[in-house]
């Protein structure tokens, strides 16, 4: 029997890892796996083509989908995260709330990170800040190309910049990054997290919205995808064999260097049931991948407000029939 | 050309590495079995299959007071608090630890470290008096044990397992090593004996210091004389399987837990960048304290200096 041999690119993940070790194959496909970071998979996988199947942000794949990039999602979902923990702000700039935020100087390093986009949504959906009142200090445009709205205000800051030390020296009231600034850790600094109690925080969010975001998906070569329409189900369902076999594992709280890894099971089971990381286009994933296309709307990185069947292969839109 | 060993693990991500063939003794080529725990006790404890293996902290106790040809190395890849492991019969008037006074308890069996531990913090810290307990044993010890009886003991058969046994109501209480099923299920006749585990946990590890030792290392002692290398080369090994599995957890995506990142955080800012540290002397008040609840609840009949348990490495 031959299978197509197709290469996989993406990162480290517990719930994928039956695949990377061959616990699990998916049908009629052999994957040689393979890890590369996040801006060179999109280069791999556009421009060179020998990746033929690799992890993206969701952010970056609604983007491209509107730009016409020639690939398709498959909805796998492997990351998730709330992100309120990525809103820091100097203690001096008089940012209680987020409503605060309005009016003030916030730094980022990129307009497209996905978390920067889900972070400016939430915060205008659900905290009521209008983003149109803040003056966005930005690095980098990011990697596609996208015309400035002329709605939002923006300040361009040199690529030199140092985001966190302008924050500290309070040119900055505030900065949204995907990646836990340091100083945000130390006690006596200026530096602190918007919303303190994160836990509770994004327990309450989740309770108010049902949204769990998810960060990162998987995208198929189109023209692979268009010769093998197979290999969209065939991947999904091998993910999501892999997940259970990885929930398995992590059930056994031996597993883990964490003490109360069990207590954090319980409390996420609790909060968000037994499956927190759905795959598949059901009614959860397509309102929070919708609410992120939106999100993407108000914030000029797409000018077309994409449904999910534009962006997803269109053999996944379905879950599949089975007897009973 | 290296010594050739095989090596029983358990699935751990502390020793993954080990397992993958991606960290490697010097000196050693290692054939790697990565079995669950009570099977690869009982196939080294009872039928020295391996010539090295992950194996029960208690067991090895009561293997070395029988002059086991067993010798441990100083690595501890699994420890784990125990106070969320207590369960008890909802309708069982069992509030307070206390109130397992006089009571029936079920156990996989005695001699394993889970019970050995949760026993002796219960009488340490909450006022159990173990000897008033019934206490039933599910299955066979992986090693029979030594000292003279202490505590009331018998077979349970009343039903198939502590779980059963729980849940039909022929004990009032249960400490079994993994997390019971039903209450898994979310069945209402069981509860845990203390619900805010994780705090109960946090402040017994704040006053004692201790983060409970659960395994440890053994090798055939003919090998560790023969090739007087060999303790330090698996030593080092461990080590750095250690070291790659805290490098890994630095990816905040590996695990898929919203708050992954905050608990561990909160587990360093508590425990420091290493809670599970392989030397004798880290180890040294905690391993002296389950010797002394090994002898006192009769595993051991006399206990033991904690350098005659493990060998000395630079």
């Amino acid at each position: 029997m031959s299978r197509l041999r197709l290469t996989l690119a993406c990162d480290d993940y517990e719930l994928v890892r039956p695949l990377v070790d061959g616990t699990v194959q998916p049908e009629g496909i052999d994957l040689a796996m393979s890890s590369l970071t996040t801006p060179e998979r999109f280069d791999r996988i556009v421009v060179k083509k020998d990746v033929d199947v690799c992890e993206l942000a969701t952010g970056t794949v609604v983007m491209a989908k509107e730009r016409g990039y020639p690939f398709t999602a498959v909805p796998i979902f492997p990351h998730r995260r709330f992100r309120l923990g990525f809103v820091f702000v100097n203690a001096r700039a008089g940012i209680a709330q987020p409503k605060d935020l309005e009016g003030k100087r916030v730094g980022m390093r990129s307009l497209q990170s996905t978390a920067g986009i889900w972070l400016q949504g939430m915060l205008q959906s659900h905290y009521g800040v209008d983003l149109h009142r803040v003056r966005w200090c930005y690095q980098e445009v990011g990697g596609l190309p996208f015309d400035l709205p002329a709605t939002y205000t923006y300040e361009r800051l040199p690529l030199s910049a140092n985001i966190e030390q302008m924050l500290t020296s309070g040119e900055l009231d505030a900065v949204v990054d995907p990646v836990t600034l340091s100083s945000a850790g130390e006690r006596t600094g200026p530096v602190r997290r918007l919303f303190g109690d994160l836990r509770a925080e994004e327990a309450a969010f989740f309770r108010a919205t049902g949204l769990f975001p998810m960060t990162q998906t998987f995208v198929v070569r189109e023209d692979l995808l268009a010769d093998e329409p197979w290999i969209a189900q065939s991947l999904v369902k091998a993910f999501d064999q892999a997940k259970r076999l990885a929930y398995r594992r992590l059930a056994e709280p031996d597993a883990i260097p964490l003490a109360w890894l069990m207590w954090e099971q319980e409390e996420q089971r609790r909060l968000l049931g037994d499956d927190p990381y759905p795959n598949g286009l059901g009614p959860a994933n397509r309102r929070a991948f919708d609410t992120l296309i939106g999100y993407c709307l108000d914030l000029g990185l797409i000018k077309r407000r994409l449904a999910v069947e534009e962006i997803f292969a269109p053999s996944t839109a379905h879950t599949l029939p089975r007897y009973l | 050309m290296p010594l050739h060993l095989t090596l029983a693990l358990g699935d751990n991500e502390l020793t993954r590495s080990l397992a993958d063939g991606s960290v490697r003794p010097e000196g050693v080529d290692l054939t790697v079995l990565c079995l669950p725990a009570p099977e690869r006790h009982w196939r080294m404890g009872r039928h020295m299959e391996f010539d090295a293996a992950e194996f029960s902290l208690a067991a090895y106790l009561v293997a070395h007071s029988q002059g086991s040809p067993l010798q441990a190395l100083p690595i501890f890849p699994l420890r784990r608090f125990r106070h969320g492991f207590v369960f008890v019969r909802a309708e069982a008037g069992i509030s307070v630890p206390a109130d397992l006074n006089g009571r029936r308890v079920g156990l996989r069996v005695l001699g394993n470290t889970a019970s050995l531990w949760a026993r002796g913090i219960l009488a340490e810290h909450y006022g159990v008096d173990l000897r008033s307990i019934q206490w039933f044993t599910q299955d066979a010890e992986s090693h029979e044990l030594g000292g003279p009886p202490a505590l009331s003991v018998q077979p349970l058969t009343a039903a198939p397992n502590v779980d059963a046994a729980l849940v039909e109501g022929a004990i009032d209480a249960a400490i079994p090593p993994t997390i019971l099923p039903s209450f898994v299920r979310g069945s209402l006749r069981v509860r845990r004996l203390f619900p805010n585990y994780r705090d109960d946990e946090i402040a017994y590890y704040r006053s004692t210091g201790m983060f409970p030792l659960m395994h440890t290392v053994v090798v055939q002692r003919d090998l560790l004389s023969e090739h007087p290398w060999l303790a330090s080369s698996l030593v080092a090994a461990f080590e750095a399987a250690k070291g790659a599995a805290y490098r890994r957890l630095e990816n905040p995506r590996i695990l898929p837990y919203a708050w992954f990142t905050q608990a561990l955080a909160e587990q360093r800012a508590l425990m420091g960048p290493d809670p599970w540290p392989y030397t004798l002397d880290a180890n040294r008040a905690t391993i002296e304290t389950l010797i002394r609840y090994a002898h006192e609840q009769g595993l051991i009949p006399q206990p033991p200096r904690p350098d005659e348990l493990f060998v000395p490495v630079a």
